[in-house]
């Protein structure tokens, strides 16, 4: 009895779990490691193929006429457009592979995380494309409020030209939990807040404390004498 | 825009009735009532007097004037020289935009005046903006007679300003075309010139008018192309006319932007004309010279140099792409001194203009920035310069603008040398 014990309690379900461990490592493991070994194959296959296509149509030349070059630039990414789009198509070859290769594994909960992460990436894509070009709106537009408050002679023009930044940034990261529906009510109940506060804020600190202020720039501008506030001479 | 502007029934009409004119003289316009009339009369005058047995026609280019500017205009005219009026119509964006000195539009009257000048056959052209101040007769004389008679293809004005007066030119446009292009031309955004016959076809089949941004500085265009195509290019005295500035003066920023942004932008188009210049040589000037003027104007200098400090401290990051890390040094090194005695060595100033230049072409910076991102430097250099040159006589000022032309010429090879570099 004692022998029939050991094998049917305990000697067997361990065989059982053996062979499926086995199995699993012989099947599924291996189909996964075969699916991410195919995916990274195939991702720089793909990126080798778009950067040989895109430099010979002169993608480069077309997106430095047309100023991608700088948007890249002003974003500090050091890379040129054709790498840039190499890199993009590779990690997204890449993340769709990586969910292949989960799927392969063929295991019950697995697979049902599979088809909702099917069904989440494009929200996943668009929520990534639209913090990138914030990032790269958020640098250009702070350049430009650098730029503009250093020659109209503002004061604390590094920190007016970050809190631009900071705030195109905010705002693109709120836009990005919409797009992947985190937090929906919360993020627009906490940004129409902050914008709120902020405009108001900015109106009673301009109405109160720069109103002569105000005044001299709007006389400057609407008679036009002394603009810049540099004397009566023409400089062209 | 499109290819022909000359669409107008009535103006086809005036046009084909005048048939052939020698000289065409184009007055842009745009709410001038005020103005009008003294310079349509001057034209006109300028022109019976000056040349009598040649057939002229004065066109009006009004850009949608509402007071009635065309009508005075019209009115004005007098002698045996008609004159048509072109009417187009002014984008309202261009209407509102302040900056650059001259018409919102003036792109649009300039190509209307071209067009007529081809249509009539014109031997001479000239362009007179109608809100400008102090135009004599003799100004027709002076800007067509070396058209006509010396051969001219392009003649520049040459007016007799204040020596702080047009210092993006004194300081930058002038040392930097005449060091590329070898042709001391001193005032090439003057407003007002004259041009040959062929030289207005020539610009008028220019890929400019097709481009869907905004024009370039058009005189610092004209003048540019002139010389790089090897034209026959003069300047012409023209006393103490200024162009309009309607009642306003322009925005230094804008204005800036285009002016040096034209230059830069040329820079690329014609780099085989100007990249083995050498040596420079005046051109042909015409009409007596004027003094120029020494009275004290107000000028805030402490203003200039407070813009360039700012511009030490917080554009050290925008500066650092556009600029070596020499000429950064360095402009960190100017930072210290006071009002006073604050210097900025034209040197330095040079370097600053070629890696600006530089930066420009590589594209290192959106150009708009880069363009902005130049203002403080050349206010600190225009602070050094009325600084250096408070009590100077005429002489004097002029000897330090040929100094800094010299120094421009002595330091192209920097700008040689690192043009095609890779970017770092």
């Amino acid at each position: 009895m004692n022998n029939n014990y050991w094998d049917t309690e305990i000697l067997e379900p361990l065989r059982r779990f053996v062979d499926q461990a086995v199995t699993f490592l012989l099947h599924n493991f291996l189909a996964m490691l075969v699916v991410l070994l195919v995916g990274v194959l195939v991702a720089y296959t793909a990126r080798i193929v778009l950067s040989l296509g895109l430099r010979l149509l002169g993608f480069d030349r077309f997106c430095e006429k047309h100023g991608v070059g700088n948007a890249l630039a002003s974003a500090g990414i050091a890379l040129s457009p054709t790498g840039v789009a190499g890199r993009v198509v590779f990690w997204t070859v890449m993340m769709v592979f990586l969910v292949l290769s989960l799927a392969a594994l063929d295991i019950a909960p697995m697979n049902d995380l599979v088809s909702r992460l099917f069904v989440f990436l494009p929200q996943l894509l668009a929520a990534l494309v639209i913090l990138v070009l914030g990032y790269v709106v958020g640098v250009f537009l702070q350049r430009a409020t650098l730029l503009a408050s250093v020659n109209a002679g503002l004061p604390r023009a590094r920190v007016l030209a970050s809190t631009v930044q900071t705030l195109v940034l905010l705002f693109t990261v709120a836009m990005a939990l919409e797009q992947v529906g985190i937090g929906r009510s919360i993020v627009l109940a906490t940004f129409s807040v902050a914008f709120g506060s902020v405009g108001l804020a900015a109106a009673f600190a301009f109405g109160y404390a720069a109103r002569d202020f105000a005044r001299s720039v709007l006389e400057r501008h609407l008679t036009g004498a002394d603009r810049e506030g540099l004397g009566e001479i023409s400089h062209l | 825009m499109p290819d022909d502007d000359l669409n107008s029934e009535a103006l086809a009409r005036e046009l084909d009735r005048a048939r052939r004119a020698e000289i065409v003289v184009g007055i842009p316009s745009l709410n001038s009532a005020r103005t009008i009339g003294p310079v349509v009369e001057a034209v006109a005058t300028g022109l019976a007097r000056h040349f009598p047995a040649v057939p002229c026609v004065i066109l009006n280019a009004d850009g949608g004037s509402r007071d009635g500017t065309p009508e005075l205009a019209q009115h004005a005219a007098g002698g045996p020289n008609p004159l048509l009026v072109a009417r187009h119509e002014t984008r309202p964006l261009y209407r509102l935009a302040a900056g650059y000195p001259g018409f919102p539009g003036r792109g649009d009257a300039l190509r209307i005046v071209l067009q007529a000048a081809e249509r009539l056959g014109a031997r001479a052209c000239a362009l007179v903006d109608g809100d400008v101040r102090g135009i004599t007769p003799d100004w027709m004389q002076r800007l067509l007679d070396p058209v006509i008679r010396e051969g001219m293809d392009f003649v520049a004005p040459l007016y007799a300003r204040h020596k702080f007066d047009g210092m993006i030119t004194t300081s930058l446009i002038y040392p930097l075309t005449r060091a590329l292009y070898g042709r001391r031309v001193r005032q090439a955004v003057g407003g007002h010139f004259g041009l040959s016959g062929p030289f207005a076809r020539r610009l008028l089949r220019s890929g400019i008018w097709h481009h869907a941004g905004a024009l370039p500085a058009l005189d610092v265009w004209m003048c540019t192309t002139a010389i790089a195509d090897g034209l026959q290019v003069g300047q012409a005295h023209l006393g103490a006319g200024r162009r309009g500035t309607r009642g306003a003066p322009e925005a230094l920023s804008t204005s800036f932007a285009q002016a040096v942004g034209t230059v830069f932008g040329l820079m690329e188009e014609y780099r085989p004309a100007w990249w083995a210049v050498v040596a420079t040589a005046d051109v042909p000037t015409f009409g007596p010279p004027q003094a120029v003027g020494l009275e004290p104007v107000s000028v805030n200098v402490d203003r200039m140099i407070s813009t360039f400090r700012q511009g030490v401290e917080d554009l050290a990051p925008v500066w650092r792409r556009a600029l070596s890390g020499e000429t950064c040094a360095a402009l960190a090194g100017l930072e210290g001194d006071s009002a006073t005695d604050f210097r900025f060595p034209a040197d330095l100033w040079a370097q600053a203009v070629y890696d600006c230049a530089i930066a420009y072409h590589q594209r290192r910076i959106p150009r708009r920035h880069l363009l902005r991102a130049m203002i403080p430097l050349y206010l600190g250099r225009a602070a050094a310069f009325v600084l250096h040159t408070a009590s100077s006589d005429a002489a004097a000022v002029e000897a330090e603008i040929e100094a800094v032309c010299r120094v421009f010429e002595a330091m192209k090879p920097h700008l040689l040398d690192r043009w095609d570099a890779r970017r770092p």
